[in-house]
């Protein structure tokens, strides 16, 4: 019941503020904030109730079967991924409600309507049990983000948002088509019991050479929402274009989906497939972690600047994953959570100086720190948690990326830790040309410093960098359970020899190929 | 002394209300007084209405009636009560557009009620004569109809077409039942049916016969080869005559089909093999060449005929995967694109810019800003359309290629999938114009009226209550489709 | 002797020929005759159908008599729908002739996408 809630009280809360008379812009604003700070709130009992440490799934509301006909049910639930994951997004979607109280001037039901259901969807995601119900939600957060993008965005908004619709629903559809192979599957493996329960699916004894095929189809929909190299080319229009609390959900919550969908569904399901196409994705990781920080040296952009650094950081996120460890699993995970909060927390920053300049760029800026403050402070911190300096957040998860990389190859770790340094490079280069030195421009000297509604949106993220920094143990605890479900799931495929990073050859059996056609 | 044969007046009852409604509103018509509109419309709305109640009381009979010309089933009472929403949809709809267009409207509602009936004809025939009648009935008002607007050019060209081409493909269709008749000698479905079990589909007579009527059909339901009529004749003719050829005319082409292909008590089975083969062939060019169609098109109602061209190659998967789940997937599908096209249809009715039709695509831009009621509406309409989640579209589309999927029709599946895919940006590039552009220059939106809203208002409350609790439909359709 | 196939093949010529004459030929009035071939051949398959066990020249059962009236049938309704067709077309060919004063299919070109 309780997850129940925390998923639907943003949806009623749309519903109302869809029912609202226009004129009623300030009502409508709170009662926003006051669904999805509700949905927060009751984040705080499930984490009371939430029994730490017990593998499998928690918490789970009577199942309720819903479209009976194909055996659809309302069955949801957590373990420590999702719970860590419901909390974040409930969070990251009532500050991003809350900065937007001066951000977004025309439409203002609308944006409000969307970003609520856009909660919902992504709450769904995290906490979906049944196949199909979690593909609804999948979907149910593109089309307000379509609409967030499109209607409330920059001046290439229209296009960043169909490039957005258009990748995202490409990879929905392929993974459509492989949840149905799937269902059919399973409904002969169970005898003609037709469900989407996940466990089913991962029972499913599948046939190696059909599971290539089909691993690839079910998770580019997750690589292209991660993004991956070379499928993140909507990232940066989309990041850069989006309002601000369209960039924070995007870049805090929605990359996460993909991550999520990767470990929750992909690898248990094609273990043996995730196994084989690992170099290979390794590959692309890598890439992305390279180019994407020489992408973010180059921007002149702020937005775009950490847009890019985006791509870099999930890129190491992605390795760590891939490298199939204890270390490099839990470096992942928190990684998500990081990544959401301090990158999150730097479009915030981003938003707020852009508010008052109206520019996004860097050349626009130069000795900020003088006239504000405050704002530097927050933004130093920000910073420096997306570069990963000890005690703070980002440093825990890239040593847990690095060192289990490290027990994989040597070789990838050094390409990765390039991509810290990179990392490092290009913020503190940002950091000095915006907020050090002599003020050059006339209309840099009379900005305010950030008012206190602002702060109050800075300071629950700027805290949790530094909680997570200093006692991530509560958190390690917490993902361990589904850490050690993932690497029981690809254990037997591994490879014994450690380190085994040659490419191996992947045999695709040519009856498999006949049998999809 | 001549025996009559028993009769259940109650089984055509729906049938017979419609006839009689037609015959009152010509009558009305006819007086010498002028007769107001609102009068005509709820006359009709009335009678709809009473078969409409009619047609949910009825019980199915699997059996034949009427000295074997007609069958009253679970599907004939699901489409007739499909067939009279729509109508009562499109009587909304034509009531406002009558204010602005001249149209005489006392025998445009006559000819919208055979048109109707026509349909419902179709749905509960058991002969070839029936049917034929009943194809007839509906495509000789609506050749009528799509031409009534006489202020218009484009209105006269677009009814010439439909009538030429129509006619022609009545031709196919006839001379497709001519040889059934004659393979089996008999018109009456039933009897063709058993005569096949017993002797085979396989003669040339048959398979001729069932080729040709799956032309003359496939015109009807502008399956790609045989679309080419669709996109003039939607453009042209008045738009809620489009709405009723979109909506009205593809259920019942698809009943037609239902009627011919799968007769009554013996399913496809004898037809799996080519039929199947044909059909898929048939439904991949359509998907194909509908989407592909659709997506260069400005003007709204072109658009919505190769959106609606695109629909008929996914109802027609059903032919092809050729099971139960499949012809339920049919059926709910039916039903979606009967709201979501009428509710799509009924918005570019109601939407009128500076006393003029928003025909042209950019013509909606800065809709939202003005009404974001009825763009919200047709925002709903078109993702349905487009099959997101949460709607009606998405449920039925699932099912469809779920029905594929089953009967191991991959490519099948994942071309509908891909081509669902590029219909999204044509669907989408209406909500970019409704939502995301500034309104052209001096470009005043009228006021939208109650007709307009109780229209397009009620077919989102159906695509939205079938996309969020699809059991709604299901338990109808797990019981009607129970006797076949 | 002439036989059923005899009939057959007469209205598979007509059949063709109004098939022909619909797509090759450019005047409504030529296209709706075309048609109204179409049908009529139509016509006469199912009359020779529904009398088919006469040319088999045996005993007739009752059966032969049911197809023979279910044919007739036919044939009589699909003549008055004919009818109602051509009524329908006429007005509408008309329609255009007020409006364009053509009725030639290739000057009906306003609608294009």
């Amino acid at each position: 019941m309780l997850l129940t809630l925390i998923t639907f009280i943003p949806l009623f809360g749309a519903l109302v503020i869809l029912a609202a008379p226009k004129s009623y812009i300030e009502s409508v604003k709170w009662t926003a904030l006051a669904a999805s700070a509700a949905s927060l709130a009751l984040c705080i009992p499930l984490m009371i109730v939430f029994p730490y440490g017990e593998p499998g799934f928690h918490l789970a509301p009577r199942l309720i079967s819903w479209i009976p006909a194909l055996g659809i049910d309302y069955r949801i639930g957590v373990d420590g991924l999702s719970l860590i994951l419901v909390v974040l997004t409930a969070l990251l979607s009532s500050l991003s409600i809350l900065a937007s109280f001066s951000g977004i001037q025309t439409h203002q039901k609308e944006f409000y309507f969307f970003m609520l259901i856009l909660e919902t969807g992504m709450l769904g995601t995290f906490v979906a049990l049944d196949m199909f119900l979690f593909f609804l939600f999948w979907e149910l957060m593109l089309v307000p983000m379509y609409f967030i993008i499109g209607v409330w965005g920059g001046r290439q908004r229209i296009y960043a948002s169909i490039k957005f619709f258009l990748y995202t629903a490409f990879g929905s559809a392929l993974m459509l088509l492989v949840i149905f192979y799937l269902y059919f599957q399973a409904a002969d493996a169970m005898g003609g019991v037709m469900s989407f329960n996940i466990e089913n699916f991962i029972t499913l004894e599948l046939d190696p050479s059909k599971q290539y095929w089909l691993f690839f189809a079910f998770i580019l929909a997750f690589l292209i929402k991660m993004p991956v190299f070379p499928l993140h080319t909507w990232l940066p229009y989309a990041h850069t274009e989006a309002p601000t609390a369209g960039s924070v959900i995007l870049a805090g919550v929605l990359l996460k989906t993909g991550v999520y969908g990767f470990l929750r569904f992909a690898v248990p399901i094609f273990p043996a497939a995730a196994v084989a196409f690992t170099p290979w994705l390794m590959l692309l990781a890598l890439i992305g972690i390279v180019y994407g920080a020489m992408l973010a040296m180059v921007q002149h952009d702020v937005k775009r600047l950490v847009a890019y650094s985006s791509v870099s950081h999930m890129g190491l996120l992605l390795a760590g994953i891939l490298s199939w460890n204890a270390q490099g699993l839990q470096g992942g995970i928190i990684q998500m959570i990081n990544h959401g909060l301090s990158t999150g927390a730097l479009f915030l920053i981003v938003g707020m100086v852009y508010e008052r300049r109206h520019t996004r760029e860097i050349d626009q800026f130069g000795g900020l720190a003088k006239v504000m403050p405050v704002y530097a402070a927050f933004f130093m911190i920000f910073m420096l948690s997306s570069i990963g300096l000890p005690g703070l957040n980002g440093f825990v998860g890239e040593l847990l990326v690095l060192i289990g990389l490290m027990r994989v190859s040597l070789v990838w770790t050094c390409i990765a830790a390039t991509g810290v340094v990179l990392g490092a490079a290009y913020m503190l280069w940002l950091y000095q040309r915006m907020m050090f030195g002599p003020i050059k421009l006339e209309a840099n000297q009379i900005l305010r410093d950030i008012t206190r509604r602002e702060i109050l949106v800075l300071l629950p993220l700027a805290l949790l960098c530094f909680a997570i920094g200093f006692y991530p143990a509560p958190l390690q605890a917490t993902i361990e359970p589904p850490v050690q479900n993932i690497i029981q799931a690809v254990q037997p495929y591994l490879p014994d020899a450690s380190p085994w990073y040659e490419l191996p050859e992947i045999q695709v059996d040519q009856s498999g190929a006949a049998g999809l056609e | 002394m001549i025996d009559f044969p028993e009769i259940s007046w109650a089984s055509i009852a729906p049938q017979t209300v419609i006839l009689i409604t037609a015959l009152t509103v010509l009558a009305i018509d006819l007086l010498p007084r002028k007769i107001e509109r609102i009068n005509i419309t709820l006359t009709a709305l009335l009678g709809v209405v009473i078969a409409l109640i009619f047609a949910r009381n009825l019980t199915p009979a699997y059996e034949t009636d009427f000295s074997g010309m007609i069958y009253r089933d679970g599907v004939s009472i699901y489409l007739d009560q499909l067939l009279l929403a729509g109508t009562a949809l499109i009587l909304l709809m034509s009531h406002r557009y009558a204010q602005f267009h001249p149209i005489a409207y006392g025998e445009y509602t006559v000819l919208l009620l055979f048109a109707s009936l026509g349909m419902m004809t179709i749905s509960i025939s058991a002969d070839l004569i029936t049917l034929f009648i009943g194809v007839e009935l509906l495509s000789l008002s609506l050749y009528v109809m799509s031409g009534m607007d006489k202020s218009s050019l484009s209105s006269g060209e677009a009814s010439v077409k439909y009538f030429l081409l129509g006619a022609f493909s009545t031709g196919f269709l006839v001379y497709g039942m001519a040889l059934l008749f004659g393979a089996c000698r008999t018109s009456n479905l039933v009897l063709i049916g058993s005569a096949i079990l017993d002797g085979g589909a396989g003669t040339p007579l048959l398979i001729l016969g069932f080729a040709l009527v799956l032309v003359g059909l496939g015109f009807k339901i502008s399956l790609v080869p045989f679309h080419m009529w669709a996109p003039d004749v939607y453009q042209g003719a008045p738009t809620p005559v489009t709405a009723w050829i979109a909506a009205g005319s593809k259920i019942a082409g698809f009943a037609a089909l239902l009627r011919i292909f799968s007769l009554p008590g013996i399913s496809f089975e004898p037809f799996g093999g080519y039929w199947a083969q044909a059909i898929w062939w048939l439904s991949m060019l359509t998907m194909i060449i509908g989407n592909a169609g659709a997506l260069v098109q400005n003007d709204i109602k072109r658009m919505l005929a190769y959106s609606s061209i695109a629909h008929g190659g996914y109802l027609s998967m059903a032919f092809t995967a050729n099971n139960t789940v499949g012809l339920q997937a049919l059926l709910f599908y039916l039903a979606a694109y009967l709201f979501m096209t009428l509710g799509a249809f009924a918005v570019v009715i109601a939407v009128r810019r500076n006393g003029r039709e928003c025909l042209s695509i950019p013509d909606l831009a800065g809709l939202a800003r003005q009404h974001p009621g009825v763009a919200g509406l047709m925002a709903v309409f078109l993702f349905s359309l487009a099959g997101m989640p949460f709607t009606a579209g998405f449920v039925g589309k699932l099912w469809l290629f779920g029905a594929a999927i089953q009967e191991k029709y991959y490519l099948l599946a994942a071309v509908g999938i891909l081509t669902t895919l590029l219909s999204f940006y044509y669907y989408l590039r209406i909500i970019v114009f409704m939502y995301m552009h500034e309104p052209q220059k001096d470009a005043v939106f009228d006021a939208v009226p109650a007709s307009g809203r109780i229209a397009a208002g009620l077919a989102a409350a159906g695509v939205l209550a079938l996309g969020v609790y699809p059991n709604l439909l299901w338990k109808v359709l797990a019981a009607h489709t129970n006797g076949l | 002797m002439i036989g059923l196939n005899h009939y057959l093949l007469l209205s598979g010529v007509l059949f063709c020929l109004g098939v022909l004459g619909v797509i090759l030929r450019r005047n409504v009035l030529i296209i709706l005759m075309s048609v109204e071939l179409m049908l009529n051949a139509a016509n006469i398959a199912i009359a020779a159908f529904s009398r088919y066990p006469l040319f088999n020249a045996g005993t007739l059962t009752q059966e032969d008599y049911m197809t023979a009236g279910n044919g007739l049938v036919f044939v009589f309704l699909i003549l008055t729908v004919s009818a109602a067709e051509v009524g329908v077309g006429l007005a509408v060919v008309i329609n255009l002739y007020r409006q364009r004063s053509t009725v030639n299919i290739e000057e009906v070109n306003l609608l294009q996408g």
